[in-house]
């Protein structure tokens, strides 16, 4: 049996445990603290009791020194190119004209993550018609643009069948496409091809067009495929220089590597890990690393289904959505990357960005235009009391605890929610005139059977500190009628009995909990491969944490730590 | 089954410049089939609704053929094209129930069990566990079209966060689903526009070579890649081929009743944040029953709803956010849900008649295809996979009785139903289909007319 399905068939094991425990015996998954439930991480992939955030130390009272099993790096599978780092690349090597003709299709997401989702995606028969499509719209878009051309056809062609001009332009964007220089064999195929279309239509122009179309649809540009050599002191497979080159730029700014990155390839520097750092330091001074980073956690915060949900508050349309949105993206990256600050402040900062659609709802004048940086009141701190999460894990009227929840047990603490049974209506009843209740008590009245709390109690009581925020992120005091209830304890089910009063006690609880900490390296480390990490590979997540830890957790650190660990460097083949 | 030429490949024998022979003078006498004995293709499609139906309101109460049984009260809307439909009830779903909808996407298209996936935010995510049958289908009578297969879509609002089972209809294996087009222009575009090049215009030829050398580089690298990585550039290597298939046919002529239609405007854009379903609808039919005409394909799927799907047909009075699937969990609301399908239907009904308005010889476009009509669950409410709602409209050219309302006992395996659609459509060569429990050897031979 190949050893994905069997990791397959563990998560799934581990599922049906937690609903079959949760199901049966009821109130917390074989009782408070237990060992059980730490295995229920997110990743599929972590099996022994050593792996995942979730025992690296965190939640206990006691955190115990980790052991792990012997370090051996991940599986290098060839990553399908994402949309966007398609469409930045061809604007990167072809020109922004190029990139505005290229289509790109949703990416398919797995454990949460596309960068994950690449690793398993196969190029369809629909995926081959649009490549072909992009490809010659792209090239003839670059073409039609007298800049661009000088820049694609470096030499002087002394006529449509001029082969060495024709394989000086295989050879320059060949390498920029392909991220390495292209071998011999390679520069005439493509070559060839490019000199019979030129013959064919007397035009070397056009003859360029069927190159740079034939190289946008060549595996060695769809995939990013790392393949290494062998180490023999190590027994894995090292990263090719140039692999490392187009990992850490397709992980930083989301597109091919420029020149100075494939010429500290060739020139060995990001054979050390100095060398490495010192080109993950220029690429995260770029505007593309801010980008970057804003659209890896806009998926950890799910904010597709933002601007695609649909409320009935006329307060609420697809611009305000898209400006809550927006302001998210903007906390993101100031958070990882201005002021030089820890980066788990995310949870606890007070800047925020508003523009005239999202002013009114934080009870602001609208800046004349754009977003402008704001202090908020100390009722809001942090990414969580932001309309963009609290409108997005809502109802369309009533709040929602449990989404609210949700997020944070599996997207900021990366651990695991089973599903509700599928006999379940997950629905709390509407307000009932003559029993007046708020929406949590309705919540917590709907819930109190011991077989829906074995996963409320991992999701409610996250939820509970913003009932203060109705489902727009508005500021609030009373629910149908009554005072609401912000209060509850931080994470009983873990033994942290800590009592919380408000999103302000909450938010610095998460702030300071390791779990959360983990969980952001951890997942910044998935982004960076694009796969889940492995139980062997727990030692290096655990360096990678302290590493960042000891750096004030500032994001840029982190980045360091990942970049300059074994794990980044090193795989095994299938 | 013997070789037979297909339209396409007797065009392309004709020649460009050769004014074409009317297909009427090809015909047999019978107006059947074409007098060199090569019968009219026959089509297969799957119209897919999300959330079901409900039951009571949709089984018809007698069964039997021709005047022996009436339209269920949810099945009026198809009252136009009662003589052209066959109704089985009773089956049931046998694959192992492990999540509602998903199972019944994955019965209905491959006739075997999800596979569960790491859902990451989602409640759940699966994906298949067998290749649809549609593509096994498409194998065998889609080699000589210019598309082997189409894939449709008219709601976006599919779920996509749970796993290509929910999202897509089509998958050419089961970590190769297939994108679905949700833009009628882009349709039009993809089947009409193909304009031929001039004899001395050497384009496809050079596209040839290009995906030539495409593929050349693709079996280099897969040569290198362990067995699941070989599994997923099979996969690409197939969509090269295809295209390559497609780019060596000819695009649409306007022959018998093939004709190039009006392009259409219609982007299947939102208004005012409201989906235009019915006008979608009906050009994606237009256009679907204008490619069968002009023998561009002849297996495609059509996502009308998805599945659970956060589409809302507000134009019912269902309330601006009340998504059909929130509706069929609230027990007050089915009277909303009931409206949804009679919704369904006429839309269905709308693309039968687009079918049906092109005649090839004696029959049309619809009796020379089978349209097989089924949803993810039985009732959206239950989640049940009893009793599953299936249409079959058309008679596969002859092969499959219609104006027939079968009730199967015992809860027959719907996978009967499959069987006997892709031998009515592929011929005998299709022995079994789906896999475990969900496997059937025994196609249904009561709606079959041999």
């Amino acid at each position: 049996m190949n050893p994905a399905l069997l990791r397959r068939m563990r998560l799934s094991v581990i599922a049906s445990v937690c609903m079959a425990l949760t199901a049966c015996e009821g109130g917390l998954i074989g009782g408070t603290g237990s060992p059980v439930i730490t295995n229920v991480v997110d990743n599929p992939q972590a099996g022994g009791s050593a792996g995942g955030a979730a025992a690296m130390g965190g939640g206990a009272a006691e955190p115990m020194q980790p052991t792990f099993p012997p370090f051996r790096p991940g599986v290098l599978r060839p990553r399908v190119m994402l949309g966007t780092w398609y469409r930045n690349t061809v604007r990167d090597v072809l020109g922004p004209q190029a990139a505005a003709a290229v289509t790109v299709t949703p990416d398919l997401t797995e454990g949460g993550l596309v960068t994950i989702g690449a690793s398993s995606k196969s190029v369809t028969p629909t995926d081959v018609t649009r490549f072909e499509d992009n490809a010659f719209a792209a090239a003839q878009a670059a073409l039609a643009d007298a800049g661009t051309r000088a820049r694609l056809i470096p030499c002087t062609p002394t006529g449509a069948a001029d082969a060495a001009c024709m394989r000086t332009v295989v050879t320059t964007t060949g390498r920029r496409l392909f991220r390495r220089p292209l071998a011999p064999d390679e520069v005439t195929r493509w070559q060839t091809i490019g000199t019979a279309a030129a013959q064919g239509y007397s035009s070397f122009n056009r003859g360029v067009e069927f190159v740079l179309a034939g190289l946008l649809q060549s595996p060695n540009f769809v995939y990013l495929d790392e393949r290494g050599t062998a180490d023999a002191s190590k027994g894995w497979q090292r990263l090719s220089p140039y692999e490392v080159a187009s990992r850490l730029s397709f992980f930083l700014v989301q597109s091919t590597p420029d020149d100075a990155l494939l010429e500290a390839a060739a020139n060995g520097s990001l054979d050390t890990a100095d060398g490495l750092r010192a080109q993950a330091q220029r690429l995260l001074r770029s505007t593309e690393a801010r980008e970057a980073v804003s659209s890896l956690f806009d998926e950890v915060f799910e904010l597709d289904s933002l601007t695609s949900s649909q409320k009935s508050d006329p307060a609420f349309n697809r611009d305000v959505a898209q400006s809550m949105r927006q302001e998210l993206r903007l906390l993101f990256a100031h958070v990882a990357f201005d002021a030089d600050q820890d980066f788990r402040d995310l949870l606890t900062t007070r800047v925020g960005f508003v523009d005239r659609r999202t002013a009114p709802l934080y009870g602001l004048p609208a800046p004349a235009n754009g977003f402008q940086p704001v202090e908020l009141p100390a009722s809001r701190p942090g990414v969580l009391t932001r309309l963009g999460y609290l409108t997005n894990k809502a109802h369309d009227v009533d709040t929602s605890p449990t989404h609210r929840g949700k997020l944070v047990r599996q997207r900021l603490l990366c651990m695991a929610v089973a599903m509700a049974p599928p006999d379940v209506v997950a629905q709390v009843p509407p307000p009932d005139l003559n029993n007046r209740r708020t929406f949590r008590q309705r919540l917590e009245d709907r819930t109190a059977q011991p077989r829906c709390q074995g996963c409320h109690s991992l999701m409610d009581p996250f939820g509970f500190p913003f009932e203060g925020f109705d489902s727009l992120g508005r500021p609030r005091t009373m629910d149908n009628g009554l005072p609401v209830d912000t209060t509850g304890t931080y994470d009983a089910i873990f033994s942290r009995n800590e009592r919380y009063q408000g999103a302000q006690d909450f938010t610095a609880l998460l702030r300071d909990d390791v779990r959360f900490s983990q969980c952001m390296a951890t997942t910044v480390f998935r982004q960076a491969t694009g796969r889940f990490e492995l139980d062997s590979e727990g030692q290096v997540l655990h360096d990678v944490h302290e590493g960042w830890k000891s750096n004030g957790y500032k994001f840029p650190e982190l980045v360091m730590a990942i970049v300059a660990s074994d794990a980044f460097r090193f795989g095994t083949l299938e | 089954m013997g070789f037979r030429l297909s339209r396409r490949f007797l065009l392309r024998g004709a020649g460009a410049a050769i004014a074409l022979p009317t297909l009427e003078a090809m015909l047999n006498s019978h107006g059947t089939a074409y007098a060199q004995g090569m019968a009219f293709p026959k089509r297969y499609v799957v119209w897919f609704f999300g959330n079901g139906v409900i039951l009571p309101r949709w089984r018809p109460a007698a069964q039997g053929q021709g005047t022996a049984w009436q339209l269920s009260e949810e099945l009026q809307p198809l009252a136009a094209h009662k003589e052209q439909l066959t109704v089985v009830t009773g089956c049931n779903i046998r694959i192992p129930g492990r999540r509602g909808h998903h199972d019944g996407v994955a019965a209905m298209m491959s006739g075997a069990e999800i596979f569960p996936l790491p859902a990451g935010n989602a409640p759940y995510a699966s994906r298949l566990t067998q290749r649809s049958l549609d593509q096994n289908l498409a194998d065998v009578i889609g080699t000589q079209t210019r598309f082997k297969s189409l894939q449709l879509r008219v709601s976006k609002r599919i779920v996509r966060g749970e796993g290509p089972t929910l999202a897509f209809l089509s998958h050419a294996s089961p970590t190769a689903p297939l994108e679905a087009v949700e833009n009628p222009v882009t349709l039009f575009n993809q089947l009409f526009t193909g304009v031929m090049p001039s004899a001395n215009d050497p384009r496809n030829t050079l596209r040839t070579s290009v995906l030539d050398a495409v593929r050349d580089e693709t079996r280099a690298l897969q040569s290198k890649l362990g067995a699941n990585d070989r599994a997923r550039l099979d996969q690409h290597l197939t969509g090269i081929a295809e295209l390559r298939q497609r780019i060596q046919t000819l695009p649409a002529q306007p022959v018998g009743a093939c004709r190039v239609p009006t392009a259409p405007t219609q982007t299947n854009a939102d208004v005012s944040g409201q989906e235009q379903i019915e006008a979608v609808n009906r050009v994606m039919g237009d256009l679907l029953a204008m490619a069968f005409a002009c023998d561009l394909t002849r297996v495609a799927t059509v996502q009308f709803s998805g599945s659970v799907g956060f589409h809302t047909f507000n134009w019912l009075g269902t309330g601006p956010r009340a998504s059909e699937h929130s509706l069929t969990h609230d027990q007050n609301e089915q009277g909303k849900v009931h409206d949804s399908v009679m919704f369904s239907m006429r839309c269905l009904a709308q693309t039968l008649t687009s079918m049906k308005a092109i005649t090839e010889g004696s029959n049309t476009v619809l009796d020379n295809s089978a349209v097989l009509v089924t949803s993810d669950v039985s009732e959206g409410y239950t989640h049940s996979g009893n009793d599953y709602p299936i249409l079959v409209a058309g008679s596969a050219g002859g092969a499959l009785r219609t104006n027939m309302h079968y009730r199967a006992a015992g809860g027959r395996n719907t996978s009967d139903v499959l069987l006997a659609l892709m031998q009515a459509v592929g011929g005998p060569t299709f022995t079994a289909v789906g896999a475990g429990t969900g496997r059937s050897t025994t196609p249904m031979r009561e709606i079959m007319t041999s």
